[in-house]
């Protein structure tokens, strides 16, 4: 940190990101549909964590592949994105996946996979997709916190990609999921790799140009 | 000492006889300096026959002459108005497929003997040899024009801090801070390079910002000044961060062997998107102020341990 540098509020990245459409940075040119919330006194805030019948505004689904309306609390969610969207649910802080592709480069439009986390006594988005920044095919991992933001800011993440003696490690705030997730991934807040280095990494016995990314990470507790 | 890659014509005149894989030596010849026999070998005279007079370049098929029988190579043969260089008849359009021919059964040392190679090859062999030969100089690693120096390693360090001015720095670890007040400037790719001295090698860091097909991306990486069989025994680390995030990049640095633009678009290195790059600069964020800190280190990166992880498709 240069010192006298105020560093900025989570919240900048977000708004930088609006910024950034108009600027026409590469990002994708689709309309987000999510706003940023705002607290309007951190003691109401503090009253809502400790309550657990609090009156919140509903989330959305933070399922995006779908466009689905769903909206609810967390509870509702949780079973909504188990039961209308086969989505899995990991126990535990700390997880390890493989995504294969045969043929990585047919992936001509974007995909997405969403997996949850349970620890702390909460629950987090995992995300993994393939898209196109500006014609360049990359792959983007995340993860999303199932509450709001200022609860979102506590926790930290670390998400690692590697292979063929190469190691990319990222480590983030969890973002809330009232950003969408488009919203997230085109900040670019996130671990973000070209297609050709996702091959890189790929490569450990593997002459078949299948993409084999292993992304393992975890989750903690900052304070 | 400089060399520049030009194809010359070494004449084999030592103890040790080239020796051909049939028998042509009827066309050997030897003379006698006060008591010491010099063998003027078949393979140099042969080898002789096919260096252009013009370019003195070796000569590859198609070999051209002219009516009188003088030969020439096909890229001198384009500039030289039909006009046969050695007598200025009229050219034609004769090929010399004899002495094409003979070249096959001409085997020579590679031209890096005097570096140490021990090597013979058939003509026709020889040069994809040398392109890849251990024993061959290295190309000087600046980035951008290329240029075209090459040398050995303490060579190319001088040349770099004296004709490039490249800085240098001893040590293995290191905490750069790329500033550029208007990084909406990179229309052209622009680059830093700088030489780190530790473990009694050499090694360059290059930075640069360049498109990645239309996005604007700054990247970071290492490349040995050796041989990648020995890169291999050295990993580095970069990294870039500020407000709570963070990239961490491990990797083996690539040999220079490996052209700088090469390692740049195998994309192997810290890639960082513009936008994120801002953002670890603070404040503003109109201004790129990018730290970047890492260190290199010997290991050898062996291949990742089989740990069973479930797959997810796609």
């Amino acid at each position: 940190m240069i010192s006298g540098e105020v560093e900025p509020r989570i919240t900048d990245l977000q708004i930088q990101s609006r910024v950034h459409e108009l600027l026409d940075l590469p990002v994708c040119t689709n309309q987000m549909s999510s706003a940023i919330y705002h607290y309007q006194c951190p003691n109401e805030h503090t009253q809502e964590l400790n309550n657990e019948n609090t009156k919140k505004k509903p989330y959305n689904c933070p399922h995006s592949g779908s466009k689905c309306d769903g909206t609810g609390d967390i509870p509702w969610l949780l079973l909504h994105l188990r039961n209308d969207h086969n989505v899995e649910m990991h126990d535990g802080r700390s997880f390890s996946h493989r995504y294969v592709h045969h043929n990585p480069k047919h992936l001509h439009h974007a995909t997405r996979m969403l997996t949850l986390l349970d620890c702390f006594g909460r629950q987090f988005c995992l995300y993994f997709e393939a898209f196109h920044l500006r014609k360049t095919p990359m792959y983007i991992a995340f993860v999303q916190f199932m509450g709001d933001e200022e609860e979102a800011m506590c926790f930290s993440y670390s998400l690692e990609v590697g292979g063929n003696g190469r190691k990319l490690t990222w480590q983030g705030v969890p973002r809330s999921i009232r950003d969408s997730h488009k919203t997230v991934r085109d900040s670019q807040d996130g671990l973000i790799i070209t297609r050709k280095l996702a091959l890189l990494f790929s490569s450990d016995n593997n002459s078949n140009k299948e993409l084999k990314l292993k992304v393992s990470g975890r989750v903690w507790r900052e304070q | 000492m400089v060399l520049m890659e030009t194809d010359t014509i070494e004449c084999a005149i030592d103890n040790d006889e080239i020796h051909l894989n049939n028998n042509n030596n009827k066309f050997s010849s030897t003379k006698s300096q006060g008591g010491a026999t010099v063998v003027i070998s078949p393979a140099t005279s042969v080898h002789e026959l096919l260096e252009c007079p013009v370019c003195t370049n070796s000569m590859y098929p198609p070999i051209h002459q002219c009516h009188n029988g003088h030969t020439l190579c096909s890229t001198c043969k384009t500039r030289v108005n039909n006009r046969c260089p050695t007598c200025r008849q009229e050219l034609g359009d004769i090929r010399c497929l004899a002495l094409e021919k003979v070249a096959e059964s001409l085997e020579l040392p590679c031209k890096f003997y005097n570096l140490g190679c021990p090597e013979i090859f058939p003509y026709y062999s020889k040069l994809k040899h040398e392109s890849l030969c251990n024993f061959r100089p290295f190309s000087c690693p600046y980035a951008g024009s290329d240029c075209p120096v090459v040398g050995d390693n303490t060579f190319l360090v001088a040349h770099l801090r004296d004709d490039h001015k490249v800085d240098m720095h001893t040590g293995c670890t290191f905490n750069h801070r790329y500033v550029k007040s208007n990084p909406r400037e990179v229309e052209n790719a622009t680059w830093m390079l700088t030489v780190f001295h530790c473990f009694g090698q050499y090694f360059c860091l290059h930075f640069e910002a360049f498109q990645l097909g239309m996005a604007p991306v700054y990247m970071a990486f290492l490349r040995f000044m050796g041989d990648e069989e020995d890169a291999r025994n050295y990993t580095y680390s970069l990294e870039v961060g500020g407000s709570g995030r963070k990239l961490t990049w491990e990797g083996t640095p690539r040999s220079i062997r490996d052209s700088h633009r090469k390692v740049r678009d195998s994309h192997d290195g810290l890639i960082i998107q513009r936008n994120m790059a801002l953002f670890f600069s603070g404040g503003e964020r109109k201004e790129l102020k990018l730290r970047v800190t890492g260190r290199i280190w010997k290991e050898q990166q062996g291949p990742d341990s089989g740990v069973c992880i479930p797959n997810l498709s796609l």
